[in-house]
């Protein structure tokens, strides 16, 4: 933003922009559009899509491009907010069809009810750990990173910003050849050496887990390790020691086929790892808990010293927000627990309302503590452990225990997108006070929109499901086949037992995050670590070849463009298949 | 060297727990085992009928037993088996063929179908016992292994504040520290000294502080671990707090010069300036409790 003849500045004028109608009301408007949408593509594909970067380039085109007023922090608000009403499209599209798939009759208002509960909880449970995480921590957001790193473009500088549109070119591309079929979505060297699928030798071709790896540098180092132990030690011993089912026990069939397809992904990651990941995640947040309690009791007390000051003189939210939005936002899910079955008793929908609370926190930290690692968020793990509490707490009945795992699931997306929009904000300079203010007012908006639309689209019955070549929703039916599994009695308890206390165990290691690192391994494919595990290796060479600073100038805007650009690019390849049918 | 044996404890530790807690108990082993073989199976149905139909295309056969337009195959496996060998139709050679690998197949699934019938399911109590009689031993070690290699890091991680007596860190980081106060405080100044600034003060000021920024206070930023080891968490926290919030104001401070909002510049570059005043404090006192 260089002018070629130096003109001079208002002294005096308008305040800073910043938390603005105009950046609360864009913002609304795109997170409303983008929650339809995005619950539609839920529903056909499996999968939803990250609203940030959509939102921060579309306020950058109005609000600065068309409104000429924008200010960078501005832009930051309206992304906020958008993102912030998105978080809704995946916490609906990935619960609430199972209810439909299943035939259950139940009433919609308490799933929007209880779903608005989850959103505000969200919310409220990030606000002491915005300074654990982002100011002590410091954890690394990368996506946070990258849209910071495209709000600050205009005054970046040309060569930061030739780098971020270098970056986003190569990764658009790529990301477009492999959408488009171009080019493999993984290089399968194991496939090609004639290794069977347990080994796993395989690089998925995603820029945006490469950038990842390359904004977190040694930090993301016991994740490769933690996929390493799973899928180079834990999966080949179990296989050639006969720990599961081998090939020749298989007598009632003749054809050895899809055996190792079958015990690879059903056998050592549906039945072994990712449960195991699942408890190690859980176990190592609860540790992380503890090992933290220092800080988050200076969270704490300068939440208390902001409610001192009237809040009026300091950038973060009074306690009273924390503690009110808590009760609140209980009672609600308390109200969502009767109507979503008045029979089951005032004691037991109090235990899932108090459960829901305590589960939601917790599952909220654990996501926050990954995403803020490695980008990647272990959300439908998080929610499905939600549901089976659930489902247990209301003894075995499917309604209650679905609406509240909307709830749950709602509330662990607001936690991941506030805190990633706070590191944006940090790294921007905006007060942390403005963007909560500006999320609560808005966190509920999706909910409505979400819900109606998977609503609309089941039209008199049979609108989406297994079966429905338009509209498969398979998440909706992965959740109904693990319900009908709970219901016939099928819980991994071993491994969650297990995973836990290796989590609790590692806590005890200085470097904080151990558990949630390793945990998340587990319970990912091999493929994605493997390219993100590249991007930390990358990164440790280049601090020492090229050193610290370098990092910051060029690999950060080359790695924040690879995220947007896959991030981008994922939306384009989504919109030209429905286009395309 | 202390660091090095914990981790490799540690490693040890985490490999033993991991592996025994994947591990599975024989009685879900075995329940695996008829899972597999339905799926596996019920996947040979599925290849069978497909080459079955297949067949019955090539020799241009009238649609029979779920091909093409006929009447679908009924859901349970007995019912799809009863109905292809009430057929009495006589077909040549390779449909034939193609029929019989087909029912084979659902034969196959029926048998292990009824195996799994009779297997039942776990339940998560059963599964736990199961699993503490068939690897609790293993991961018993493994998890006490990880707790000592875990211990020893733990020491060696706290080490310098036994030996830097001295308190060389801190003076370092405090050096540092009053050397961005110093810098920012000047910048501070120097911009409240303009009267009429312009786009192009606006520019060098946002030159100098980038420069502030990634040379020094990334550095300052990026000590957080060591601050830790010397003071503890709450000690660390107590620094880092104010440190954070300068850290914030400052890329405010940048945002509102590209932005060309002069008077916000100075106001958050001067809120920076006191809170790294206010980490000086901190280490202050830090310092004197230790």
């Amino acid at each position: 933003m260089t002018e070629d003849t130096p003109t001079a500045l208002p002294m005096t004028g308008p305040e800073y922009r910043e938390l603005t109608a105009a950046a609360v009301v864009f913002g609304v408007l795109i997170g409303a559009v983008m929650t339809a949408a995005f619950t539609y593509v839920a529903l056909k594909l499996g999968f939803t899509l990250s609203g940030s970067t959509v939102a921060a380039i579309l306020g950058f085109a109005v609000l600065r491009g068309v409104l000429r007023r924008g200010s960078i922090i501005e832009n930051n608000i309206n992304q906020t907010v958008a993102s912030g009403v998105n978080t809704a499209s995946a916490g609906v599209a990935f619960t609430l069809p199972a209810l439909y798939i299943m035939g259950e009759d139940f009433n919609v208002w308490s799933v929007v009810v209880a779903a608005v509960a989850g959103a505000f909880l969200g919310m409220v449970v990030i606000i002491p750990l915005r300074k654990q995480m982002i100011e002590l921590e410091r954890l690394r957001f990368p996506s946070g990173i990258a849209v910071a790193s495209l709000l600050r473009s205009p005054g970046a500088g040309a060569r930061q910003a030739k780098l971020l549109l270098g970056g986003f070119a190569v990764s658009a591309s790529i990301h477009l050849a492999t959408g488009l079929g171009v080019l493999p979505e993984e290089l399968n060297f194991g496939l090609w050496m004639g290794l069977p699928a347990w080994v796993s030798l395989s690089i998925a071709v995603s820029f945006a887990s490469l950038g990842a790896g390359m904004l977190s540098g040694r930090g993301g180092l016991p994740f490769v390790f933690g996929g390493m132990l799973a899928w180079w030690l834990i999966a080949p011993v179990a296989v050639t020691a006969g720990l599961v089912p081998t090939v020749a026990e298989m007598t009632a069939i003749r054809s050895h086929s899809g055996y190792d397809e079958w015990v690879t992904w059903d056998v050592l990651y549906g039945q072994m790892l990712r449960p195991l990941g699942i408890g190690i995640l859980i176990g190592g947040a609860l540790s992380g808990v503890v090992a933290s309690f220092p800080a988050l009791k200076s969270a704490v007390t300068s939440l208390r010293n902001a409610s001192r000051t009237g809040g009026g003189g300091s950038d973060e939210l009074p306690i009273q927000v924390l503690t009110g939005g808590i009760g609140v936002a209980f009672l609600v899910l308390f109200g969502a627990a009767v109507m979503a079955d008045p029979s089951l008793g005032v004691g037991r929908q109090l235990l899932i309302a108090v459960v829901g609370t305590v589960w939601l926190a917790l599952a909220g930290l654990i996501v926050a503590q990954a995403t803020g690692m490695t980008d990647i968020s272990p959300m439908s793990g998080m929610s499905l452990i939600g549901v089976t509490l659930m489902f247990f707490l209301s003894g075995g009945n499917v309604v209650p225990a679905i609406i509240l795992g909307v709830a749950v699931c709602i509330g662990i997306g607001q936690c991941a997108d506030m805190m990633g929009d706070l590191k944006s904000g940090h790294l921007i300079g905006a007060k942390p006070k403005k963007q909560q203010l500006a999320q609560l007012m808005v966190c509920w908006v999706g909910v409505p929109v979400a819900v109606g639309t998977v609503v609309l689209l089941w039209g008199d019955g049979g609108g989406f499901g297994p079966g429905n070549a338009e509209l498969s929703a398979p998440q909706g039916t992965a959740l109904a086949a693990i319900m009908e599994s709970l219901r016939a009695g099928a819980a991994p308890l071993d491994k969650y037992v297990a995973g836990g206390a290796i989590g609790l165990g590692l806590g005890l290691h200085p470097v904080g995050g151990l558990g949630v690192l390793i945990g998340l391994a587990m319970y990912l494919p091999f493929n994605i670590t493997v390219t993100y595990g590249l991007g930390c290796a990358a990164n440790l060479w280049l601090v020492r070849a090229r050193g610290e600073r370098w990092i910051g100038d060029t690999l950060v805007p080359v790695a924040a463009g690879f995220i947007i650009g896959e991030a981008l690019t994922s939306l384009g390849v989504v919109l030209f298949q429905l286009a395309a049918g | 060297m202390n660091n090095a044996i914990g981790l490799a404890i540690l490693t040890l530790g985490v490999g033993l727990t991991a592996g025994f807690g994947a591990a599975l108990s024989p009685e879900f082993r075995s329940s695996l085992l008829m899972d597999g073989q339905v799926e596996l199976a019920t996947r040979r149905v599925s290849d069978t009928f497909a080459a079955y139909c297949d067949a019955r295309a090539a020799f241009n056969l009238a649609d029979a037993d779920g091909c093409g337009t006929s009447s679908p195959v009924p859901a349970s496996t007995a019912a799809a088996l009863a109905q292809l060998e009430a057929s009495e139709e006589v077909l040549r050679v390779q449909p034939t063929q193609a029929r019989v690998e087909y029912r084979i197949a659902l034969s196959r699934l029926l048998e292990v179908e009824q195996l799994r019938l009779d297997d039942g399911v776990q339940g998560p109590g059963e599964r736990l016992t199961g699993w503490v009689s068939a690897g609790g031993l293993g991961f018993g070690v493994g998890w006490l292994l990880m707790l000592v290699g875990g211990w020893i890091c733990r020491g060696a991680a706290s080490a310098p504040v036994n030996r830097g007596a001295d308190g060389a860190q801190a003076v370092d980081f405090g050096c540092l520290l009053d050397d961005v106060h110093a810098s920012i405080a000047a910048l501070a100044e120097d911009m409240a000294a303009h009267a009429h600034p312009t786009t192009d003060d606006a520019d060098a000021c946002k030159d100098r502080l980038h420069a502030i920024q990634s040379d020094s206070l990334a550095r300052l930023c990026g000590s957080g671990r060591g601050i830790q080891a010397q003071y503890g968490l709450e000690g660390m926290a107590m620094v880092f707090s104010p440190l954070s919030a300068s850290e914030r104001k400052l890329n405010r401070a940048w945002a509102a010069l590209v932005d060309r909002h002069w008077p916000e510049a100075l106001t958050s570059l001067q809120a920076a300036a006191q809170d790294l005043a206010d980490t000086r404090e901190a280490l202050r006192a830090l310092q004197a409790s230790a």
